[in-house]
């Protein structure tokens, strides 16, 4: 066991089983994270350390963290009873965030990566647990400027929670086609819709789309193992795009890019709580969801990852090949039912074009990545909260 | 009836409206109906004239006009009606929860005494 975990990995595990049976149903909270800019270059600056100071004693102090590198902060909803209480929270987070890096003196991206600012002018922050990724992972970490968003959807129920995450694997390319926001990376037009992706969950160990579990008993064996064989020394680092969390009774859906768009960042949001919600429902009412192979799954998450919105992914039942706009539409329509019941409905669309579209639009016009980022970093500015 | 007693309906002359016309934009007219839908959108949301049905229909519509209009109208403006659109659906999903029981579809269960978000330094994020 290393230093990471604090509690033996018995207890542990019973803690979470508990906790989960204990659950409440859809609870939810949304992590997102941003850069932090210099408002002259908008190149990404570590100032982390400084926000968080200034941060002491007011209301936002205990919903903002640090994300590995200086250069970046998230801002948490907390709990939320509701969606649309979270929703509010959204936006009030972004206002007390932004307001506490006006003071400060920094600009915030939220987009998924930095379009120019290289990993190796980042810092890492100096917490016990960055420290132990930084030894364990090296290259992989240091490479991880990436800005993403979370959501927590409190599920009742250890075999129903894993149930839920395993069917949850199905539609993680749908999401992150919805939310691609960073074509633009190491000062190049990357060709990709999300290479945050790319760079974050394909490189991680235990990252991306996980086998699908059967039950509690299955998952937990596999997490023993892990700690067993000193594969893990937290359970955060099983750093899945779905996953069961082992502290809160939460299932959490990590796989979306950061949004600039508040209004955006709160659809996609809704969608990951509503499908959360709806495979919930169908494991209640005998409706059968087959989880799919990982390989199959992975075909949809390189097209998202490829091409996001603008492209077409593979109905995994039937084999046949759709817009991926239409697949996304398809998926809104099926937890629709479940979303009015949730307050989350009127959240749910489709835009026009999303983030990693219009970036790619602006750079197919001519305008060069300073340009796309000030714009990106002044329209989140403008609509707020 | 001579030309100038023509009445538009509004009530003014046929002249007049004419002369409105040459520099009205469509974009005029499809903000005109963004105010009309936020107006009685959120007069749906709430009070007497409560109707969630007619408020969801409003904000639907709202998002479908508004990104067809954005490159038409300044920036205050456009952002003015985004602001809207998000106060209307907060306004909806509240009126939702007040109708309805928390814990959704399923039965509802105890108050968990957990936090559903992580603290400050357990790292539920990217890495």
């Amino acid at each position: 066991m290393g230093e990471g975990q604090t509690l033996p990995v018995d207890e542990q595990l019973a803690s979470a089983r508990e906790q989960l049976e204990n659950g409440r149903d859809f609870t939810v909270a949304v992590e997102e994270e941003f850069a932090l800019l210099d408002p002259d270059t908008l190149s990404l600056d570590n100032r982390f350390e400084e926000l968080q100071a200034l941060a002491v004693g007011r209301e936002v102090e205990p919903h903002l963290v640090g994300e590995l590198i200086a250069s970046e902060a998230e801002v948490r909803t907390g709990r939320s009873e509701s969606f649309g209480e979270a929703a509010a929270k959204m936006g009030e987070r972004r206002e007390q965030l932004s307001a506490l890096a006006e003071e400060l003196g920094v600009s915030l991206g939220a987009s998924g990566t930095h379009p120019w600012s290289s990993w190796q002018a980042q810092r890492i922050i100096d917490t016990p647990h960055y420290r132990r990724n930084d030894e364990l992972l090296r290259y992989v970490v240091w490479r991880n400027n990436t800005f993403g968003q979370h959501v927590h959807v409190g599920i009742r129920g250890a075999d129903r929670a894993v149930q839920v995450a395993s069917a949850m694997r199905n539609f993680l390319p749908e999401l992150l086609a919805l939310s691609a926001s960073s074509p633009l990376v190491e000062d190049v037009n990357s060709g990709l819709h999300s290479a945050r992706t790319q760079i974050f969950t394909r490189m991680f160990p235990r990252c991306g789309v996980p086998d699908a579990f059967a039950d509690w008993r299955e998952y937990e064996e596999f997490v023993r193992f892990l700690y067993r064989s000193g594969s893990i020394s937290e359970h955060t680092q099983l750093w899945w795009s779905v996953r069961v969390h082992l502290s809160f009774p939460t299932v959490e859906v990590r796989i979306a890019d950061a949004q600039p768009d508040l209004g955006e960042s709160r659809s996609l949001a809704a969608l990951a709580f509503s499908l959360v919600g709806r495979c919930a429902r169908a494991i209640d009412e005998g409706e059968p969801i087959a989880w799919q192979p990982h390989r199959m799954i992975e075909e949809n998450l390189w097209r998202a990852i490829r091409w996001g919105l603008s492209g077409e992914m593979i109905n995994l039942q039937s084999g046949e090949v759709r817009s991926t706009r239409a697949a996304v539409e398809e998926l809104i329509e099926w937890v629709m039912p479940v979303a009015e019941e949730l307050g989350a409905a009127c959240f749910l669309a489709v835009p026009e074009q999303n983030s990693a579209e219009r970036q790619i639009a602006r750079f197919e016009e001519g305008a060069s990545l300073q340009e796309i980022y000030g714009e990106l970093v002044k329209g989140s500015e403008r609509v707020g909260g | 009836m001579a030309d100038d007693q023509k009445q538009a309906p509004e009530g003014i002359s046929a002249e007049q409206a004419a002369e409105q016309l040459k520099v009205l934009q469509v974009a005029d007219l499809v903000v005109q109906a963004a105010g009309g839908f936020i107006s009685l959108g959120f007069l749906r949301l709430g009070g007497e004239q409560r109707d969630l049905v007619q408020a969801r229909l409003a904000i639907d519509s709202l998002g479908a006009l508004e990104p067809v209009v954005r490159d038409q109208i300044s920036a205050e403006l456009a952002d003015e009606l985004q602001r809207a659109r998000a106060g209307m659906q907060l306004a909806f999903a509240e009126a939702v929860n007040e109708k309805t029981e928390p814990a959704g579809p399923t039965a509802p269960a105890p108050e968990a005494e957990s936090d559903a978000a992580p603290p400050a330094e357990t790292p539920g994020s990217d890495s």
